[in-house]
């Protein structure tokens, strides 16, 4: 545009359209006006008006966010809108999509709502571990709603209905209007002194208006600071109350709390019902197996004939007695037996004679040993005598001298014997291959033979 | 036997109904000797006893209104 250069529509309005995305104050703008010309489109969209008396704006809320609004857009409603400011490149009209649509006057709780909500959050009082369980069968329940209206008769009916067994105790209050809250939380606080089980805080369904005093600060720190397990139940669906944030359960409608708040009688007696009938059929069970068991040891023949423990018994007792009468006797017998025979034994009646053969034996041998010892002796010293006195001790030479005469008697024997000194008495020996020739018959005519005289040998043949 | 009845009728439901559960579930189980079984069933009827006639006694629980004075009164909601 400095440079004077035209540029298009379309440039321009995308231009724009720029701009504006970039400004954070148009991303998230907070108006309030006047609704008119309310159209909603087949598409779902909604489109219309949004002025004061001096001007007004285009307002289109897509289907997406439509369909969240709790409350039905009219023309002339005054309404808070939350959304961001754009432009519609094909018209080049400014416009705002609103995100969030309420009723002016509501707007301001709304605020406070959400302050007083994220204070809370912050500071810790939405945190699970502050819940405290509900009880599960309680005997006393408290309730802190108003003393007429659907939700303490819903309460009380449906408490009767599913469990009959508990005392209700209602705390009347204020649910709406000036000093509601102040009056909830006094209650809330009053019924801590009653020992109650749980205690049910709510209302029946309202607008937002009408359910306001749960949304305060005072309610919510009574609820936290409640001993008592808190169950609230405020009818609404969509949104939670800050009491139900705080409280320890939450029920979308009084009926509903009461639900919670106790079992259901029937579902109880039905439980009942199953766990006796599993305790009776265990119980029979078990009595079934023992007593099959008693019949077992019944059928034992020991229970059938007991006579037959004590007969046999009785035996083994005859038996053992016979036995004993047995062996009593017998030792009794011998012992007396050899009582007898030391009694009647020759000694024990001449207790003397033993003394005296014993001394008799002694003497005699005493006597025997006396004489016996001088032979002994002069046997001895006669060998002795004997053997000094023997010839070759005396003439140790004389055996040399036997056997060289001995020796001398053998050899002049030999002597004779000696073929030689038959030859020297003119004897002669015939020879043939120098073996000896005693016979004529073993020569023939024409033998050379050889034939030994004293004094040599001539050799000759047979003619 | 009267004390297991007062023994029982001073427990909560809650008790009761626990105890009634705990003691099936044991002879469930089956390892529990004859004489203590039939303690057990006997202190269970006494269980199941009470319990029954807390549930059918009750016919319709009591609603009371506590005034802020502290006053307790009978409170009737069919109107």
């Amino acid at each position: 545009m400095i440079n004077e250069e035209y540029i298009t529509v379309t440039r321009l309005n995308k231009y724009v359209q720029r701009q504006m995305s970039r400004d954070p104050n148009l991303k998230t703008v907070y108006l309030k006006g006047e609704i008119s010309n309310y159209k909603v489109y087949p598409s779902g969209h909604h489109y219309f008006t949004i002025k004061d008396d001096k001007s007004s704006i285009s307002a289109v809320m897509f289907y997406l966010f439509a369909k969240k609004l709790q409350f039905k857009p009219e023309d002339g409603m005054k309404v808070l809108v939350k959304g961001e400011v754009s432009i519609y490149p094909s018209t080049g009209k400014y416009q705002i999509i609103v995100r969030k649509m309420m009723e002016d006057g509501v707007g301001n709780l709304y605020v406070a709502y959400n302050q007083l909500k994220n204070r809370l959050e912050k500071e810790g009082y939405f945190k699970e571990e502050h819940k405290k369980p509900i009880p599960k069968f309680p005997k006393k329940i408290g309730v802190v709603t108003a003393q007429t209206g659907a939700a303490i008769h819903d309460i009380i009916t449906t408490i009767e209905r599913r469990w009959p067994l508990c005392e209700i105790l209602l705390f009347p209050t204020l649910v709406q209007g000036q000093g509601s809250a102040e009056n909830i939380a006094r209650q809330i606080r009053y019924s801590q002194n009653f020992h109650l089980d749980t205690l049910i805080v709510g209302r029946g369904g309202g607008s937002i208006e009408d359910l306001w005093s749960f949304n305060e600060e005072i309610v919510a720190k009574a609820i936290f600071e409640s001993k008592t397990p808190v169950i609230s139940a405020v009818g609404h669906e969509v949104d939670f109350t800050i009491a139900d944030f705080i409280a320890d359960m939450r029920a979308p409608t009084p009926t509903a709390a009461a639900e919670m708040a106790v079992p259901d009688c029937s579902e109880i007696s039905n439980q009942m019902d199953s766990l006796n009938i599993r305790l009776r059929e265990v119980m029979n069970k078990k009595l079934d197996s023992y007593s099959q068991r008693l019949q077992d040891i019944k059928n034992r023949n020991m229970f059938k004939n007991p006579q037959e423990i004590y007969s046999q018994k009785e035996m083994d007792l005859d038996m053992s007695k016979e036995r004993l009468n047995y062996s009593a006797n017998r030792i009794i017998m011998e012992k007396e037996s050899r009582f007898n025979r030391l009694k009647d034994s020759y000694y024990l009646r001449n207790p003397y004679d033993f003394a005296d053969n014993k001394e008799r034996i002694y003497t005699e041998l005493s006597q025997r040993l006396k004489e016996n010892m001088d032979d002994v002796i002069k046997s001895k010293e006669r060998s002795l005598i004997r053997a000094k006195e023997f010839y070759t001790i005396r003439n140790p030479k004389a055996l040399t001298k036997n056997k060289e005469q001995r020796f001398l008697e053998i050899f002049n024997k030999l002597e004779l014997l000696n073929p030689m000194l038959t030859i020297k008495r003119g004897y002669t020996l015939t020879k043939k291959d120098g073996k000896v020739v005693s016979k004529s018959k073993d020569l023939e005519k024409g033998d050379r033979i050889e034939i030994e005289f004293s004094d040599g040998n001539v050799e000759s043949e047979v003619l | 036997m009267e004390n297991e009845e007062n023994k029982s009728n001073e427990m909560s439901f809650e008790e009761s109904l626990k105890e009634l559960e705990a003691i099936v579930r044991r002879l469930e189980m089956g390892d529990v000797p004859l004489d203590d079984a039939i303690d057990e069933f006997h202190k269970a009827m006494i269980l199941v006893k009470t319990c029954d006639k807390k549930l059918s006694e009750a016919k319709e629980s009591i609603a009371h209104l506590v005034k802020e004075n502290g006053d307790i009164i009978d409170f009737n909601v069919d109107e």
